[in-house]
C-alpha cells in the first residue's frame, strides 16, 4: 500500500523527499517497498513500527548508511544518491548513543567541528555553547562510561546537534532508559525541537513516544507504509486493521458489512451480534472487515436499557476488574471473544462496576462514531 | 544512625558474630585445599628452581670449601701487591690439594675457576693428580713447598693464579653477573671494566634478542591486525571458522612448523625453487632465508602470530560498528574515523598482543636453535649452551636472570606508560 497522501506531496515546502524508494538486502525480499513520503522544513516525523518493519533502514537509507535498491531520496532540493554520509550533514543519534568511549564528553562534542576544521577558539566557544543548551557544563572532562544514561543521551543529541546538521536523525534513542528517565527525556528531547526548529526525524517502536513527540507518524510494516497521519489521527482514525491494533489498544470484532448506509455500515459479527460502524475505505456489501472499537469508548450498565445513548449494545460477562489507580480495567467474555477490554477513568459513574462481581452479566454499549469498520482484504 | 544493638546471639546461645566468623574461616580453609595441589606444584615446580637458579648465580662456595687453609693463610696477603705469598699459603695449599684429590674435587674447583682465569683448569687437574708426590719429596728434603709447586708448574709461580684464589675466597660473588652483562673484575685492582668491544658476547645477543624480538611483534601486528579486523566483522558463524583456523597452528607440534620453515624456505627449498623457476634469482642466486635472522623471524612471526590475533579480535569485537557510523555521520572521511575513532579502542588489543608476542619471543629456544644459524640465535640459545655444553650453570644462571629482570623491566615500563589494567585478553 502506498503511503504519501496528495495532499503531502503537493507542498511546496518538501525538505527531505523519499521517492518510490526500494531496499532489499538479499536481492529477493523487499525490506521496503515503494517508499514515498515528504518531510517539511521544522516537522518532527515519526517512523512508527514492529521490529524488522523497514523504518530503520528507511533511516539509514536518508542518513547514507544504506543505498536504496531503487528510488530516490532528496534533501533540500539536491540529490543524495552520490552524496557520500559524512558529506550529508545530517545528525545523527543512535540506539546505543555511540558516544566515543577514549574521548571526553568535551572531546566528542569537538569532534564534528575538528574534522571540519573549526578554529580551536570557535570549537571552545561552541562546546561551551552546547553543554550549556543540554545542562551538562562541568561534565566537559568525564569520560563516557562516568555518566549517567540520561547524561549519555543528551551528550549524544548535543554531539549530533553541534555542528548545526540540516535534520536531526534519531534510531530509538531512549529505548535503552527506564521509564521515568525515557518520560523526562521525551520532554527534554521536545524542547529542543521546539526551541531550534530544526527538523527531526525519529524511529521508534513505542507507540506512546511517538504520540508523545511527534507532529506526524508513518506507521510501518513490512516494509509498506500503513498509515501517516498526525498523532491525533493515528489514533482516532486507523486507516487500516494494523494501525487499529498497532496503535493504541483495541478491541478487534471480526464480521461481514450486511448492509453499507451513507458513511456508516450494519456489520455481523462472526458471534452473531449486529452492529452499526464507521465504513472506513468504502466497504462494500459482503466484505470482511475487523470492527476497531477503543477500550475506553465502551460504557457499561447493569442492564441494557440504562445504554440509552448508544446504538450498539451487547451482553458480556465480567471476567475480571483491574484497579489501576487512574483508571479501572475491566475484562469481559462478550460477541464470543474472551478479550473485551474496558477501560473506565476513576470517576463518578463507575459505582455500580466497583461493585459488580466477577461472573455478573453487564451491557456494554458504544456509539456508531466510536467503532470503525475497517477492511480485512489485505491483511488478515 | 546506627542504634546500639544488644549482642545477637543464635538460638543455642552462643554470640552470633563469632558463629559467623568460624563459619567463614571454615569456608576459607575448603577453598584453600582446593587450590593446594596447584600451589604446592607451583611452589616446587617453578618458584623453587629460580631461588635455586638464584643461588647458584651467585654461589662460589666451591673454593672456600675446597682451599680452606688456603684461604686463611692468604688473609693477609695482599692481592693488588707483587709479591707472591709466603711460604705458609703454598704449603697450605698443597695440603689441600692433596685433600682435594681424595675427594676428587680439584678438578672441579680448575673447572670452576677456569671461568675466571683460563689456564687453570689444567694447572689444578695436574696439580691434584701430582701433590701427594710432591709433598713427600718436600718433606723428605725438608725444602720449602713454595720452590717445590713453583718447580712442579711455573704458573704457581705467577700472581695472577694467587689474585684468582684471593678474589674468589668469599662465599658468594657477582662475577657471573659481570660475565653476563660482558664486564670482567680486575684481578689486581679489583675494578669492574667492560671487555674489549669485540669481546662482548652477551650484551650483542640481548640487544639483538630484543632487537629481533621487536620485529617479531612489529610484523605480526601488521600481519595480525588487518586479519584480526576482518574476522571481528564477520558474522559470528564465519567468524569462528576462521578463528578456529588461526588456532589451528596450536594443534601442531612447534617442531613441525618450525621445520617446515626450513623445508620452504632452505637454499633447494620449495620457494627458491619456485624464484628460479620463473627466473626471478639465477641457479646462483639462490637466497639465503634460513639458518639467518630472516629465517627466525619468519618461523617466530609464524608461531607467535595467534598470540596477537586473539587479543586483538577480541577487544575489536567489543568495539561497536556504530562507533564508525557515529564519526563518519559526524562528519569523518572513513579513513580519518578509522584512525581517530576505531583505532585508539585497539590500542589495549595490541598492547596485550605485543607484550604477549616480545615477552615469549624474547625467551623463546626451540626455533632460533632450529632455524637462527649463527645470526638468528637469541640469548636463551647462549643460556642453553651453557647449561647442557660448557656446564657453567652459574653462568648460565646469571644470564637467565638478567633474561628475567629484563622482561620484569619491560612489564614494569608498560604499566607505567599504558597500564597493565589497560590489557584485554579477552
Amino acid at each position: 500500500m502506498s503511503s504519501s497522501s496528495p495532499r503531502a506531496a503537493s507542498r511546496r515546502d518538501s525538505f527531505v523527499a523519499f521517492e518510490h524508494v526500494q531496499k532489499s538486502y538479499d536481492g529477493e525480499t523487499l525490506v521496503v517497498e515503494d517508499f514515498n513520503l515528504t518531510i517539511e522544513r521544522g516537522e518532527f516525523l515519526t517512523l512508527l513500527g514492529p521490529s524488522g518493519s523497514g523504518k530503520t533502514t528507511c533511516l539509514l537509507m536518508l542518513a547514507g548508511f544504506e543505498v536504496p535498491s531503487a528510488g530516490q531520496i532528496r534533501l533540500a532540493d539536491k540529490v543524495l544518491d552520490n552524496i557520500p554520509p559524512h558529506q550529508r550533514e545530517i545528525g545523527l543519534v543512535f540506539q546505543n548513543y555511540a558516544l566515543f568511549p577514549h574521548m571526553t564528553v568535551a572531546e566528542n562534542l569537538a569532534f564534528p567541528l575538528k574534522v571540519r576544521k573549526f578554529d580551536k577558539s570557535a570549537i571552545a566557544r561552541k562546546v561551551n555553547d552546547t553543554l550549556a543548551m543540554v545542562r551538562l557544563q562541568g561534565f566537559e572532562h568525564r569520560k563516557p562510561n562516568q555518566l549517567s544514561g540520561g547524561q549519555q543521551q543528551r551528550v549524544a543529541v548535543a554531539r549530533a546537534l553541534i555542528f548545526d546538521p540540516k535534520i536531526l536523525l534519531m534510531d530509538e534513542p531512549l529505548c535503552a532508559l527506564d521509564k521515568n528517565l525515557r518520560d523526562q527525556m521525551q520532554i527534554e528531547i521536545r524542547e529542543l525541537h521546539r526551541t531550534l526548529g530544526i527538523t527531526v526525524v525519529y524511529v521508534t517502536h513505542d507507540q506512546s513516544e511517538a504520540m508523545t513527540l511527534s507532529s506526524r507518524i508513518v506507521v510501518f510494516d513490512e516494509g509498506t507504509v500503513q498509515q501517516v497521519a498526525a498523532p491525533s489521527d493515528l489514533y482516532e482514525k486507523p486507516q487500516n486493521a494494523f494501525v487499529a491494533q498497532f496503535v493504541g489498544e483495541n478491541n478487534g470484532l471480526q464480521g461481514t458489512v450486511e448492509k453499507t448506509q451513507g458513511k456508516s455500515c450494519h456489520v455481523r459479527l462472526r458471534s452473531g451480534e449486529n452492529i452499526e460502524a464507521e465504513n472506513v475505505g468504502d466497504n462494500a456489501k459482503g466484505a470482511q472487515v475487523l470492527v476497531s472499537l477503543r477500550p475506553e469508548r465502551v460504557q457499561l450498565a447493569a442492564n441494557i436499557s440504562d445504554l440509552t445513548r448508544c446504538q450498539n449494545k451487547v451482553e458480556g460477562k465480567l471476567r475480571e476488574k483491574i484497579f489501576l489507580g487512574d483508571h479501572m480495567r475491566a475484562r469481559f467474555f462478550a460477541c464470543n471473544k474472551e478479550g473485551f477490554v474496558v477501560n473506565l477513568p476513576n470517576k463518578e459513574g463507575i459505582e455500580h462496576v466497583k461493585v459488580a462481581r466477577e461472573g455478573q452479566n453487564m451491557a456494554l454499549g458504544w456509539r456508531v462514531e466510536d467503532c470503525r469498520a475497517l477492511g480485512l482484504a489485505k491483511r488478515s | 544512625m546506627p542504634v546500639a544493638t544488644p549482642r545477637l546471639l543464635t538460638a543455642e546461645g552462643h554470640e552470633l558474630r563469632m558463629v559467623l566468623q568460624k563459619h567463614k574461616a571454615r569456608r576459607k580453609r575448603k577453598a584453600f585445599l582446593l587450590v593446594a595441589p596447584l600451589l604446592t606444584f607451583v611452589v616446587v615446580g617453578f618458584c623453587l628452581p629460580i631461588l635455586d637458579m638464584l643461588r647458584r648465580s651467585a654461589d662460589n662456595s666451591i673454593v672456600e670449601e675446597t682451599l680452606p687453609r688456603t684461604i686463611s693463610s692468604l688473609k693477609g696477603w695482599d692481592a693488588s701487591g707483587d709479591s707472591l705469598p709466603g711460604e705458609r699459603a703454598f704449603a697450605a695449599l698443597a695440603q689441600d690439594l692433596v685433600l682435594a684429590q681424595q675427594q676428587r674435587r680439584a678438578t672441579r674447583l680448575g673447572q670452576r675457576l677456569n671461568y675466571e682465569l683460563s689456564g687453570l683448569a689444567s694447572l689444578f687437574r695436574r696439580s691434584g693428580r701430582d701433590m701427594e708426590k710432591v709433598v713427600l719429596e718436600v718433606r723428605s728434603r725438608r725444602g720449602s713447598y713454595k720452590e717445590s709447586l713453583i718447580a712442579f708448574d711455573a704458573r704457581w709461580g705467577e700472581l695472577d693464579s694467587w689474585r684468582v684464589l684471593k678474589r674468589f675466597e668469599d662465599e658468594m660473588v657477582a662475577d657471573y653477573y659481570f660475565a653476563s652483562l660482558d664486564m670482567k673484575r680486575d684481578l689486581q685492582s679489583n675494578e669492574v671494566s667492560f671487555r674489549p668491544s669485540e669481546e662482548r658476547i652477551y650484551l650483542r645477543l640481548f640487544g639483538r634478542t630484543v632487537v629481533i624480538s621487536l620485529g617479531i611483534t612489529l610484523a605480526t601486528l601488521l600481519l595480525g591486525f588487518p586479519l584480526a579486523l576482518w574476522i571481528a566483522r564477520l558474522p559470528t558463524h564465519q567468524g569462528n571458522i576462521l578463528l578456529v583456523m588461526v588456532l589451528l597452528p596450536f594443534w601442531t607440534s612447534l617442531l613441525v612448523r618450525t621445520t617446515s620453515w626450513i623445508v620452504l624456505l632452505q637454499q633447494q627449498g620449495v620457494i627458491n625453487d619456485l624464484l628460479v623457476a620463473i627466473g626471478i634469482v639465477s641457479e646462483e642466486g639462490r637466497l639465503r632465508m634460513i639458518y639467518n635472522t630472516t629465517g627466525t623471524v619468519v618461523a617466530m612471526t609464524h608461531i607467535l602470530l595467534p598470540f596477537m590475533v586473539l587479543p586483538l579480535y577480541s577487544v575489536m569485537k567489543t568495539i561497536s560498528p556504530s562507533y564508525m557510523r557515529a564519526a563518519v555521520s559526524l562528519g569523518a572521511h572513513p579513513i580519518s574515523a578509522f584512525w581517530k575513532v576505531y583505532f585508539p579502542n585497539t590500542v589495549p588489543g595490541i598492547g596485550a598482543g605485543a607484550i604477549m608476542v616480545f615477552i615469549l619471543s624474547i625467551g623463546y629456544y626451540i626455533t632460533p636453535e632450529l632455524v637462527g644459524g649463527r645470526t638468528g640465535v637469541f640469548i636463551s640459545n647462549r643460556i642453553a649452551y651453557h647449561i647442557s655444553s660448557s656446564l657453567n650453570w652459574g653462568l648460565a644462571a646469571a644470564l637467565g636472570i638478567a633474561l628475567l629482570t629484563f622482561v620484569v623491566a619491560i612489564y614494569w615500563l608498560y604499566d607505567k606508560l599504558v597500564g597493565i589494567d589497560n590489557i584485554k585478553l579477552g
